[in-house]
């Protein structure tokens, strides 16, 4: 219909003609008011400053180039990196984790490594074309669709103005199905169309792609593995470790979710990162189990995604805070959270990590932390497990005091 | 915007957050947090596979028969078909060829998708006064049409 394809074209007209219609004119009703000539020029003059602060803190952290092995990161820097919540308070600063199984935590040993790594993602603007993502799907298009039992189509061109410039091929046959990407990957995914009446599950040359949620991870592994060397055959690539993630529903207690990753340990080395499936950089194939019914049916979907070359370097070593150092930390409160809802976080009870369960070294986005699980609760009916999850980072920072003022203050605001 | 709050409400209804959220429609994190803000707003074929991610209506996200829709239809002449390829640049000309005021009008009522009344508050403008604005408006874009301009 026209007027749709005038409705979608506007989405993507020029932006500054959306940032001027978005935000509100400065006096929307013309009053006379005095002494107007000053304010303008007050209001110049607060711009200008605020303008020039602006970019000497932009020049002043773009240029900012780490010193190696001591506290080169402030604390508010790490958070940053990191993308941990902003407004922590204190030990409050935690999120809950839900396991049916403490194995669900995988901890691991905390490395012996007096030097830790915080990886760097480097966009690659050089491979943002459209020629070149077509060169990408091209590769893989043909033997995906007889692989999944999906009809060919004609693969059209999308070109997101967004932010994160990713440049996506679709067809309007399968909605679920893509190929893209942005400045540090490229990805392929393919969910089946996902019905309210039925299951639907992925199937590889004609076989159903399944688990049982009730499956340890080893028969997952084991009973996955012949998906793994399809996929792997597929996408051309060499994946022969696998990870297993399971998120729980919050009320009932069932699984919610399997993420199945088909990755190599010794491109995601060997720390554990917050999630192979979501934080990793590295390539992988992931396979998703969804169990719960959201409205619609349990579904399945399938997703590969390789870095491209250079995107993920080691930007820093940095040296290793011992445990008791990261304890004291803990028990002082500068601890980082990741709860979703700064609000919600900052209602928390407060938790008092002494004699905490475990401690282990987790990644988020890149950079190293001490992550520690107190056993806050257990419930009842389903014998969930909720811990609490603290971080503080794995290497020594400045600025902790004037940090965590800081975060209290935007909290009382 | 509406259809800002209803991707917020049907995204945290769900626990996902905007970064899970935004890796299942394949988009950055950062456009999620816009739509959500109502800074920016997806296209058609987005809306239908945000509805088609929570299996719900399209309508709960936009109503193809509002009245905004019909609007755009009538900038079109009968029989006349847009470009299928380069549209966002020729729209782009036709704001050029508009006062500030009024380009920041039209996009408030077909991108921003708000009524009337609220842009009138918005611009100290009589209701009227924006009707009357975005009506010439639309005549001017059915003109651009008709001359091939669009």
């Amino acid at each position: 219909m026209n007027s749709t394809a005038l409705f979608d074209a506007l989405t993507e007209i020029n932006e500054r003609f959306l940032d001027l219609a978005f935000v509100a004119p400065a006096s929307p009703v013309k009053t006379k008011r005095p002494r107007r000539r000053f304010a303008v020029l007050a209001e110049c003059a607060c711009l200008l400053l605020v303008a020039g602060a602006v970019l000497f803190l932009y020049y002043a952290v773009s240029t900012y180039v780490p010193t190696f092995g001591d506290a080169a990161f402030s604390a508010a820097e790490v958070a940053d990196m990191a993308g941990l919540n902003r407004m922590t308070d204190g030990t409050k600063a935690y999120r809950t984790i839900d396991v049916s199984d403490d194995a669900y935590l995988y901890i691991e040993p905390l490395p012996s490594d007096e030097y830790l790594p915080i990886y760097g993602l480097y966009p690659q603007n050089r491979l943002m074309t459209e020629e070149n993502l077509r060169a990408f799907a091209d590769r893989y298009y043909g033997k995906i669709c007889a692989a999944f039992g999906v009809p060919e189509a004609e693969l059209q061109f999308r070109d997101e103005k967004d932010p994160g410039r990713l440049l996506a091929l679709m067809t309007k046959e399968q909605p679920f199905l893509f190929f893209s990407l942005n400045r540090l990957t490229e990805s392929f995914h393919f969910s089946p169309e996902i019905s309210k009446d039925a299951a639907s599950a992925i199937t590889l040359d004609g076989q159903t792609v399944s688990i049982d949620p009730a499956m340890t991870d080893e028969e997952i592994a084991a009973s996955l593995e012949w998906a793994r060397e399809k996929l792997c055959a597929l996408f051309d690539v060499d994946l022969p470790d696998v990870g297993i993630e399971r998120t729980f529903h919050v009320y009932s207690g069932e699984t919610d979710c399997i993420y199945v990753t088909f990755y190599k340990k010794a491109d995601a080395p060997g720390h554990v990162w917050s999630s192979i499936f979501y934080d990793s950089p590295c390539d992988r194939i992931v396979v998703t189990f969804y169990f719960k019914d959201n409205g619609w049916r349990p579904h399945s979907d399938v997703r590969f995604t390789r870095y491209l070359p250079d995107a993920v370097r080691t930007a820093a070593n940095v040296k290793r805070i011992s445990l008791e150092r990261a304890e004291e930390l803990l028990y002082g409160g500068y601890v980082f959270g990741i709860h979703a809802c700064p609000l919600c976080m900052a209602r928390q009870p407060e938790v008092d990590f002494h004699g905490y369960a475990y401690a282990t070294i987790r990644y988020f986005r890149g950079v190293p932390f001490y992550a520690f699980y107190k056993l806050v609760g257990i419930n009842e009916e389903n014998g969930i497990r909720v811990y609490a999850e603290a971080l503080v980072p794995a290497f020594e920072v400045y600025g902790l005091e004037e940090y965590f003022e800081s975060q209290r203050d935007l909290h009382r605001e | 915007m509406e259809i800002a709050n209803a991707i917020a409400q049907l995204r945290t209804a769900e626990q996902l957050s905007q970064k899970e959220f935004a890796d299942r429609l394949f988009v950055s994190r950062e456009l999620v947090s816009k739509w959500e803000l109502g800074e920016r707003r997806p296209d058609y074929a987005t809306i239908e596979r945000i509805a088609g991610l929570f299996g719900v209506p399209i309508e709960r996200l936009i109503d193809r028969n509002d009245l905004l829709f019909r609007e755009l239809e009538g900038c079109i002449p009968k029989g006349a078909t847009l470009p299928a390829k380069g549209l966002p640049a020729l729209l782009d000309r036709f704001l050029e060829t508009l006062s500030p005021r009024d380009a920041n009008l039209f996009l408030n009522r077909y991108y921003y998708m708000k009524k009337a009344p609220e842009i009138a508050k918005k611009y100290g403008l009589k209701e009227n006064h924006v009707r009357s604005i975005l009506s010439k408006t639309r005549k001017k874009l059915k003109k651009a049409v008709k001359e091939g301009k669009l």
